[in-house]
């Protein structure tokens, strides 16, 4: 493994670092804001579920992005390396702007302009950036269509019953369980993205055969840096999503993370790399129109779609341009 | 008829369900599906609420003013 190889993983890894950090807010907001547990409780319960994902899920979005995004002949180590740089551009960018955008899709669309700058159009796998296209769009009306029937749902079971304070009271238990589904199915979808990317590396520097599966040291490195992520960054962006788009109460709270935990957990059994901040925030959309849609503040929602339409473009120009410094140095 | 915004905010989901149908891979397709049935489901169940709901408010009622210009009349 040369020096380059060592550095590029590490670039990857502080990449997944603040991911975790990022978006620890999700998964925590709710359990914090209704005071289940306090903030650094929270993120330790966020953290432990962000590492053990990788016992429950396998590695199919680490394939997903190591293989289906840009064909693996044309990666190699500047390729790589310009990606990320312009992932991690994009997202401090859009971090800066207040933009909602998918650390997952700047990913993506880094990947695939660095390695279009390297060889042209023909280096991306077009099915599979179909794929992930298609449930950009798709996952957060998932989690919006399973929020608003389970909120229903727990209408319909529990407040025919009981006041909806004494069930909010419930609720507030039921909240560590939904949170803890959130963190998990977080962890395993955005860990085994970076995962993709070491895998990808090591491929392309013949450490490892083209049909390797992924190794446990980069599986547990990966859980590693987004369950540290979460542990150091989540207490200070308790700046809830929730509240955000719509005021929670605890019963809503758990609705929107069960969803949105479902719609996540799924796409990673199929292989599909999503954004977690969009499929909660569709959730919590879905959870916020059971009452009426003039509830849900639909700029934040808005911005979403802003962030749909923006952020594989975006970041794809970036990493072009931060590729071709590379390709000059090379010709 | 009136139907209201939530209905309307459901189908046009169901309608983007649709519309992404033929770029999903084969075998993914039941998610589209899925969730276009699932939207269409609160659809109408939400315009039937809001049918209900029309139909059971009382009819407007009269002011007292109104009531005893009729009655001068």
């Amino acid at each position: 493994m040369t020096i380059w190889v060592v550095i590029i993983i590490a670039i990857a890894l502080a990449f997944d670092f603040f991911n975790g950090f990022h978006d620890a807010a999700n998964s925590i907001a709710t359990v914090v804001s209704t005071r289940v547990l306090s903030p650094q409780q929270a993120v330790v319960w966020a953290a432990f579920f962000n590492f053990v994902a990788f016992m429950v899920f396998g590695t199919k979005v680490a394939a997903t992005i190591a293989n289906d995004v840009v064909n693996p002949a044309f990666l190699n180590n500047a390729v790589i390396f310009a990606g990320l740089l312009g992932a991690v551009a994009w997202d401090i960018l859009t971090w800066w702007i207040g933009l909602p955008t998918s650390s997952s899709h700047a990913l993506v669309g880094a990947m695939a302009g660095a390695a279009v700058a390297e060889a042209g159009w023909g280096a991306l796998i077009a099915s599979g950036f179909q794929k992930i296209a298609v449930f950009i769009v798709l996952s957060p009306i998932v989690g919006l269509l399973l929020g608003f029937t389970f909120m229903v749902g727990v209408y319909w079971f529990f407040h025919r019953r009981q006041r909806l304070e004494k069930l909010n009271r419930g609720f507030r238990v039921g909240q560590l369980f939904s949170a803890a589904a959130f963190s998990l199915a977080h962890g395993a979808n955005d860990a085994q993205k970076t995962m993709g990317i070491i895998l990808a590396l090591l491929i392309a520097n013949g450490v490892l055969p083209s049909d390797a599966e992924v190794p446990l040291w980069v599986v547990l490195a990966a859980h590693t840096a987004i369950a540290l992520g979460t542990l150091f960054g989540g207490w200070r962006i308790v700046h809830t999503m929730g509240s955000k788009i719509t005021k929670l109460q605890p019963a809503q709270g758990m609705a929107a993370e069960s969803a949105a935990a479902v719609t996540i957990m799924g796409n990673t059994l199929a292989g599909i790399p999503v954004s977690t901040t969009q499929t909660i925030t569709g959730a919590i959309v879905g959870v916020g129109s059971t009452q009426r849609l003039s509830a849900v503040r639909w700029g934040v929602a808005g911005q979403v779609v802003w962030a749909w339409v923006l952020t594989i473009p975006g970041a794809f120009v970036i990493s072009y341009v931060a590729y071709l410094p590379f390709k000059a140095v090379a010709s | 008829m009136r139907i209201g915004r939530r209905p309307l905010f459901f189908t046009a989901l169901a309608v983007t369900s649709l519309l992404l149908l033929e770029p999903t891979p084969p075998d993914l397709r039941w998610v589209n599906l899925a969730s276009a049935a699932l939207a269409m489901f609160w659809a109408v169940a939400l315009f039937l609420e809001d049918r209900s709901m029309l139909r059971s408010r009382p009819g407007p009622v009269e002011h007292p003013e109104q009531r005893s210009s009729k009655d001068d009349a």
